[in-house]
Formats: C-alpha cells, structure tokens, sequence
C-alpha cells in the first residue's frame, strides 16, 4: 500500500508530459538585441512608421531600465544578448485551407490534442493558434466578422484596423509600465487581437493556443482585447511546450479594454515546460497582464490555472476606473519540483462603487515554492468601494513553501476591504477519511485538491475546466493521470 | 538601491564625534564604534524601500539633532504623578531625556530576585552577562536605527529576574523627552533577562513634553529563558512635533511565553518594530497593538514573528483607529521556518477610518515553509457601521456619543487585554480623551470597575 508521502514523491518527481520539439525550418533574426533587429522584425512584418517608433521608443526606455528583482523567486540572469527575438515559420503564401498548412504543424497541434480540422467542425471554438510568433490559421473568422467581431493577429490588426490599434495599444500598459513589459514592447512579434463592437455578444468562446517551439527563441506575445460598449467576450488562453534545456523566456503583455457596461472573462490554463526534477531548464514566464474597466458598469474577469513554467511571474490587475465597476481575479497556481511562483492581482479601484473579488489558491509540493502578492488599492475618489480578497495556501512535503504579500492601502473610509489567507497541509484525516470509504489515495489527493480549487474552476468556461482539472489530475495523480 | 545619503548622517556622526568616547568598559567603546560604523554605512533608510514603502523620513532628514547631557535633568513639571499614566504600585524608574533620574524612582531592593538599574551602572559595575546582552542586540535583524541607538546609547534599564522569581508588581519605566528648543534626540536601551521560570511584567511608557520637535529612539530586547514569562506593555505618548523610532526585540526559550500590548496615542512620525524569535519548542507569543491617531500624525508598525522551532503558538492583533488626516500603516509578518511544524499561527489586522483624508496602508505577510502548519492572516479596512449607528440612535442616543461607543467597543477587545486595573483605567481615560467627539458617551463608564 503505497502511502501518502510516496505518492506525493511520486508526483512532484513526474515528467513533462507535453514535451517534443516539432522540426520545421525557422526564419530567425540572429540572437542579440539592438535597434537594427528591431527595425528587421519591423520590417518583417511590413509594419507603418508609427508602430516602428514605438518600438524604438520602447526599446530606449528600456535600456535605462534594471531588472526588477524584488519578486520571491531565484533565477540566472537571463542573457538578454543571447536570445534570438523574432523566428517564424517560413515564409509561405497565403493559406486558403487547412490542406495548405505544413503538416508538421498540422501534427503538433495533433498531439497538442486541439486539431484545427476538429476544432473547426466539432466545437464551435474559433482557434487562432499561435505558432511561434506567428499565426498560422484563424477559423470561424467569417462567422465572427458577420457580427462586426475582429479576431485576428496582432500583424493582421495592425494592417487592416491600425485606427483601432493605434488607439488602444499601450493605453492600459504603456510602453514604459516595467521592464519586461517595455521589453515586450520593443520586440513583440505577434498576438491576438480582438474588438467586440457596440452591443455584441460573442456568441463563442474565442481562444488562442500559444507554443513555443524554435529554440532560443524567447516568446514575446502581444494581445489586445477592446469591448466596446454592452458587449460580451470570454476569451481562453492555453499554454504547453516542448522540453527543454535551457530556459526560454517569455514575456507577453496583455491588454484588456472594458467600456461602458462591456464584460470581458479571460481565462488561462497555463502549462509549459517545468523544467526537470532537478530545476533545470523551464520557461520563465513572466507577463504583464492588465484590463481596464474605463466605462461605468464594465466588468473584467481574470481566471488562471497555473502549473507549469520554472518561474511564473504575474499580475493579472484591473484598473476600475469607470463607476459600479467590478473586476475579479480567481487563481490556482500550483509548483512542484523546483517551480517557482509568485502571482497574484492589483485591484486600483478609482471609481465610484467599484467592486473586487480576488480568490487566490496556492499549491506547493516537492521543492516548489509559491508566493501570493497582490496589491487592494482604494483611491480617494472611490466612494463605497468593496474588496474580498481570499487566499488559501495548501502545502505538500516539507521542503517546499507557501508566502503571501498582500499590499492594503486605503484612502477612502468609505471602503470595506477584508482580506484573509490560510496556510495549511492536506489534512491526514480527511486522506485517512476517504481512503477508509474505500477510495484510493492517488484519488482522494485529487479530490481533495480539487475541492480546495473549486471556487476557482467553477469559473472557467466548461471546456477549460475539464482541461484545469484534467491537468491538475495529471500533475498530481501520478501513475494514475 | 542607491546610496545612502551622506547629509543624512552628518548630524549624528557630529553628535558622536562631540559626545567622545564613553566612559566604561574597552568592550562597550568598540562596540559603539562598530555601531556607528554600520550605521554611517547603512544611512537612514532610503524614501522606496520596501520597509519604508509607507513611511516618509523627509521630515527627520531636515533637521539637525543634539545628544542630551549625561548629567541628570530636571523635569519642567515637577509634579511626576501627573505624567504617570497610572499608580506605580510596584516599582518605577524615570529617566529624563534618556539619563535615570533617581529622585523620581522606586527600584528594587537587592535580593528581591528582580535587578533594576541604570543600564550605565551596570555596565560600569560589570554586571554579570551584560556584554553579551547589549551586544545581542545585533542579533533581531533590525535596520540601522538600531544602529544609531547601539553607537549613541547612554543609559536605559538594566532589568534582571533571577531564576524562579515572580515579580508580582509591574516595573514602570517612565521615558521623558522634555525638548524645547527642538533639537534633542535621545537612545535609551532597555535591556530585560529572564532567568528560567521567571516572571515580570514590565509597562514601558514614552512621555513627551511639548509639541516641539524631537528625536526619540528607544531600543528595547528581552531574553526570555525556559518557562519563563514576560508581559509587556508600551505606550507611545509623544509630542506632536516628534519622530519615534522603537525596536523591540525578543527571544524566547522553551516553553516560554511573551505578551506584548503596544498602544499608540500620539506622537508626530511614529514607527514600532518589533521582532520576535521562538527558539524553543512550545513558545506562545502574543504581540497585540492600537493606535490610535488624529491630526497629522503617522504611525508606522512593523512586526515580525520568527517560528523557528516546532510546537509554538503566536497570535497578533493590531488596530488603528484613524481620524482627521492621520496614516496608518501596519506590516506584520510571520516566518514559519522548515522545521518549525505544528506551528499555529493568527494574525489579524482591522483598522476604522473617521474621515476622508485619513489614510491606512496594511500589509500582512506570511512566509511559510513548513508543511504541517496552521497559519492565518486576516485585514480589514472600513468604516463605523451605519446600522450600529442607527440602532444606538434610536435608542435615544446622541450621535457624537453613538460614535464614541462603536469606536470604544472597536477598540476595546484590546484594551480588555490589560491586566493591571490602574494602567486599564489609564489606558481607557487616554483612548475616550483622544476619540474624535470629545465627549464620553452616556452610560459607559470610565474607570477601572
């Protein structure tokens, strides 16, 4: 009979189980990073002149900068010369069918479970699946652009609604935010972009699969979300990598725009590469993510699953600006091995009656450590503001740790905020409970992780929360997942 | 980080360099030499750092300050149980502008297993194991105002309880800083031992008279052995143009036990640090604190509880009653270290905005890394409850009197906590005296019961 401690070893030691490196001929830029690759990668990609100097514009601002080392976690320094910052599949026409796309591609996202042939017909799901850097195909685009909805790559925006783009990029996190955003801001080399127009509600779940295959390349998304006003989206960010060995960095911004009574939930499974039991290799992932809710009644809504990368390092935050605004962060962040996390939310309330909700769930097992930090802003303008903020911690095996650094400032007397946070280990009597009603205790670990997360998944959009769970199962069911 | 500013430091080197070395011991001379050496390094702490993310020093950096004399100084008020807060019924010391004033107090006779005397006499008369406490000092992790006090100190409490001994009666030490030319800082160091199973209850109390500006530093560490047990209380009651800078560092043995009520009443830029160090198995920590601010005052508290050892329990409580403009800050944080199991640790922090511009800033901290652990933080920030205020009023009580009773009753779950009547009484009489309204509610009474 196997006890509780084997199995926990058992998990926090188990493999990567999405790792294989896809062998297609890349168009890279050489490593390095100065002004002339910038203007390649801009070229490249046929950008106008006004993107171009915000890029450079970036790129100098950033040169000042210094890498925040502030967050609870431990890295090499990153050799910012030795990456390469723009690869892409080669060159090819445009494509009119999925017949037409590489079928080493095809086979990836084959094994990646979300084949586009199926994606198409069967669920309903538009896929714009992002493929190092570049986006390969987009489907239910006609279906989309009947309701006005633009979904397409961040390339694509800018050549066909720059006016759009011109307006929003950089209005929530300017090119100056941090380091890793104006970095991003230099070099971003593809991503997603959507507007919902007035009164629209996407009538499906719009979803992009992100995945890092060329080597050495750090990956450097950008995506825009603008709901125009009483419009509705739900969009699904998903992760996996291949295996590695050394670190890949990633450093994506996100930027979601809610006017007045819009509605935006994004949601992300996130699960690339770990690295291995020892610590080496992993993606560094470290994102800048921010919505702001600028019109009165607007809403946002983050919800992450977090399982993999070595180093995670986010802040889903939303700015409430607009009156009766709400944002909401609902998080579970899991580490093992030698994973590291720390995450968490900013809730900068400034309107009036502006309301947050922030539920955060840490797992750590084996070595990983896991840190909340978030930070509950009221201003002095935010009347009646009201923040609940909760976050749990749950601790496997005594190496690893559970932190949490909540920052609470209030200006306004007129705010309720509560906040509180729980450390505690996966009970033995209720593993003792359950293994004593005849259940396994590779399941009741499950359950009761998964029960410890449930206020979470009930977030997700159904088909993620099969994918969360089914992932939380495989990184901690062991030999069973 | 960038480096510390050499203008900052100039007027407490200059204060050093005048006052010479002390005299005493070759040991206390090197080590207040080594002290200002850090703290010339270290600098005041730099306006960003995380530990002063809150607290602005803009104000301290300004001016320039001078060590008081080591001679003994007169009070400008002669007539001492006006200041005290309660009736010593055990035994006092006072010190004024950081130098013991015996006239004023009551210590100990010898052999009564408790050893109160100037900390500058003991060091003078060697007393046993004196080196090695002062220079444990070093030892809580605390920021250069430590430092400063280490390099700058004169005297203080020397404060002994041999084993087994039971002090019954509290210890009252009675700092006050009397300024009024607004120049003076003072470093008093207490430094407190408890042999094993012993017991005292020490109220510290710094006093300041005038609204001039002042420095006042105190650097206060206890030494807590097997089964032995301290209750502390502190109470801030400093001028309104003054900086108060307080570290309390504690380090308790097996199976001790530490209470610490910390009650700020004014004081013009104030900030507490505190840590505490459970070594042993079986430690119960209590670190509890109000404060209470109005006008522009700004109240910094900054703990820390270190779990070191399996099998303790610590429980904090901090409240902050805020009103006009004044700003709160709390940031407490409990390590929970890898072999520290079965931990059990609570930590709550609530505070109660009365107007507009006052502003609180909290930031509970949990660093855990023990896996069979309880450990809980909670905050909250908000106002008096509107429906509390309309049931009171209802009643037929009056508005000003509704608000004083609902902050009462905030406050009061503290203030309970007090054990000695005298010191509750007095506790109680300064929180009604510095409520917003300033009028005692109908039917509440004041006073020790």
């Amino acid at each position: 009979m196997q006890s509780p401690t084997d199995h926990l070893n058992e998990l926090a030691s188990q493999d990567y189980k999405y790792g294989f490196v896809t062998d297609i001929e890349s168009d890279s830029v050489p490593p390095g990073l100065n002004e002339d690759v910038i203007k390649k990668i801009s070229a490249i990609k046929e950008e106008p002149e006004w993107l171009l100097e915000w890029r450079l514009k970036a790129y100098e601002h950033w040169l000042k900068m210094t890498e925040p080392r502030w967050p609870k976690v431990d890295y090499p320094e990153v050799d910012f010369q030795s990456m390469v910052y723009y690869s892409s599949p080669k060159a090819k026409k445009e494509l009119q069918s999925l017949d037409e796309v590489d079928p080493d591609l095809l086979e990836t996202f084959d094994k990646l479970g979300i084949s586009l042939d199926e994606q198409k017909r069967l669920s309903g799901v538009a896929v714009d699946a992002v493929f190092d850097s570049v986006s390969v195909a987009t489907t239910f685009k006609d279906k989309l652009s009947e309701l006005g909805i633009i979904f397409c790559s961040f390339s694509e925006a800018v050549r066909e609604h720059p006016d759009l783009v011109k307006k929003y990029l950089g209005s929530v996190v300017p090119y100056s935010d941090n380091f890793y955003a104006t970095l991003n801001s230099a070099v971003f080399s593809d991503g997603s972009f959507c507007y919902i127009p007035k009164g629209v509600r996407s009538p499906m779940e719009l979803s992009t699969y992100f995945r890092i295959n060329a080597a050495n390349t750090g990956q450097f998304e950008r995506t825009l979300i603008v709901a125009d006003e009483d419009s509705y989206v739900s969009y699904l960010e998903g992760c996996t990598a291949p295996m590695r060995d050394e670190n890949q960095l990633h450093a994506a911004v996100v930027e979601l725009v809610a006017l007045d009574n819009a509605q935006i939930k994004y949601s992300t499974v996130q699960n690339w590469y770990p690295g291995d039991e020892n610590g080496k290799g992993g993606i560094y992932n470290f994102v800048t993510k921010r919505g702001a809710c600028r019109g009165s009644d607007s809403k946002i809504s983050w919800t992450q699953v977090e399982t993999g990368s070595a180093i995670t390092w986010k802040y889903p935050s939303c700015i409430l600006q607009g009156d009766n605004s709400v944002g909401e962060f609902y998080s579970v962040a899991l580490t093992k091995n030698y994973q590291q996390a720390d995450t968490g939310t900013k809730m900068v309330h400034i309107g009036k009656n502006t309301r947050s909700t922030i539920i955060s769930k840490g797992i750590s097992a084996g070595r990983g450590q896991n840190s909340y930090r978030g930070l509950v802003k009221i201003n002095k303008g935010a009347e009646g503001a009201r923040n609940f903020s909760q976050c749990d911690s749950m601790l496997m095996g005594d190496r690893c740790g559970a932190h949490t650094f909540p920052y609470i400032e209030i200006n306004n007397p007129t705010a309720q905020v509560e906040h509180e946070a729980s450390t505690s280990k996966i009970g033995e009597d209720q593993i003792f409970y359950l293994r004593q009603r005849g259940i396994s205790t590779e399941d009741a670990i499950s359950m009761i992780v998964n029960g410890f997360c449930k206020e979470v998944f009930r977030e997700l959009p159904m088909e993620f929360a099969v994918e969360a769970q089914k992932l939380l199962s495989i990184s901690l069911e062991g030999s069973v997942g | 980080m960038t480096a510390p500013n050499a203008a900052d430091t100039q007027t407490f080197l200059d204060a050093y360099a005048e006052r010479g070395k002390v005299d005493g011991p070759e040991w206390l001379a090197s080590y207040q030499e080594e002290s200002m050496k850090l703290f010339r390094a270290a600098g005041l702490p730099l306006p960003g750092s995380e530990e002063w993310k809150y607290t602005n020093l803009a104000g301290l950096r300004k001016r320039e300050f001078a060590l008081a004399g080591a001679q003994p100084q007169q009070i400008t008020s002669t007539d001492l149980s006006e200041l005290l807060i309660c009736d010593p019924d055990g035994f006092l010391a006072v010190f004024v502008n950081g130098v013991f004033s015996a006239e004023h107090s009551r210590l100990p006779e010898a052999g009564s297993g408790i050893q109160v005397e100037p900390l500058s006499a003991a060091i003078e008369n060697g007393s046993p194991g004196v080196e090695e406490l002062v220079a444990s000092g070093k030892t809580f992790g605390f920021e250069s105002f430590a430092d400063l006090n280490s390099a700058l100190f004169h005297s203080g409490a020397w404060i002994h309880v041999t084993r087994g001994a039971e002090i019954t009666e509290p210890l009252y030490l009675l700092h006050i800083s009397d300024s009024p030319d607004g120049s003076l800082m003072t470093h008093p160091r207490n430094v407190v031992s408890l042999e094993e199973g012993a017991r005292l209850t020490l109220i510290e109390d710094y006093l300041g008279l005038g609204d001039s500006a002042y420095l006042s530093n105190p650097f206060t560490h206890f030494q807590i052995a097997d089964n032995a047990g301290a209750v502390h209380y502190r109470l801030v009651r400093e001028g309104e143009g003054s900086f108060h800078v307080s570290n309390l560092g504690v380090r308790q043995a097996g199976h001790s036990s530490f209470t610490s009520h910390s009650f700020c009443f004014s004081g013009g830029v104030v900030r507490n640090d505190v840590a505490a160090f459970l070594e042993g198995e079986g430690v119960e920590c209590t670190l509890n604190g109000l404060t209470v601010g109005r006008g522009e005052e700004h109240v910094d508290n900054h703990t820390r509880i270190i779990h070191s050892q399996p099998n303790c329990n610590s429980w904090e409580m901090y409240k902050a009653v805020l009103a006009e403009k004044a700003h709160g800050v709390f940031n407490g944080k409990i390590y929970v270290a890898q072999d520290a199991q079965k931990t059990d640790a609570k930590q709550s922090n609530q505070a109660l905005l009365l107007s507009d511009t006052a502003v609180m800033d909290s930031k509970p901290e949990l660093e855990i890394y023990a896996d069979d652990v309880k450990c809980t933080h909670g905050a909250t920030v908000g106002q008096l409850n509107e429906d509390g205020l309309f049931y009171l009023r209802s009643r037929g009580i009056g508005k000003e009197a509704a608000r004083v009773l609902l902050v009462y009753a905030f406050a009061s779950d503290l203030v309970s906590g007090i054990e000695h009547p005298g010191l509750k009484a007095g506790v109680e009489a300064l929180l009604f005296e510095k409520l917003p309204g300033d009028c005692e509610p109908a039917g509440v009474t004041v006073g020790a019961t």
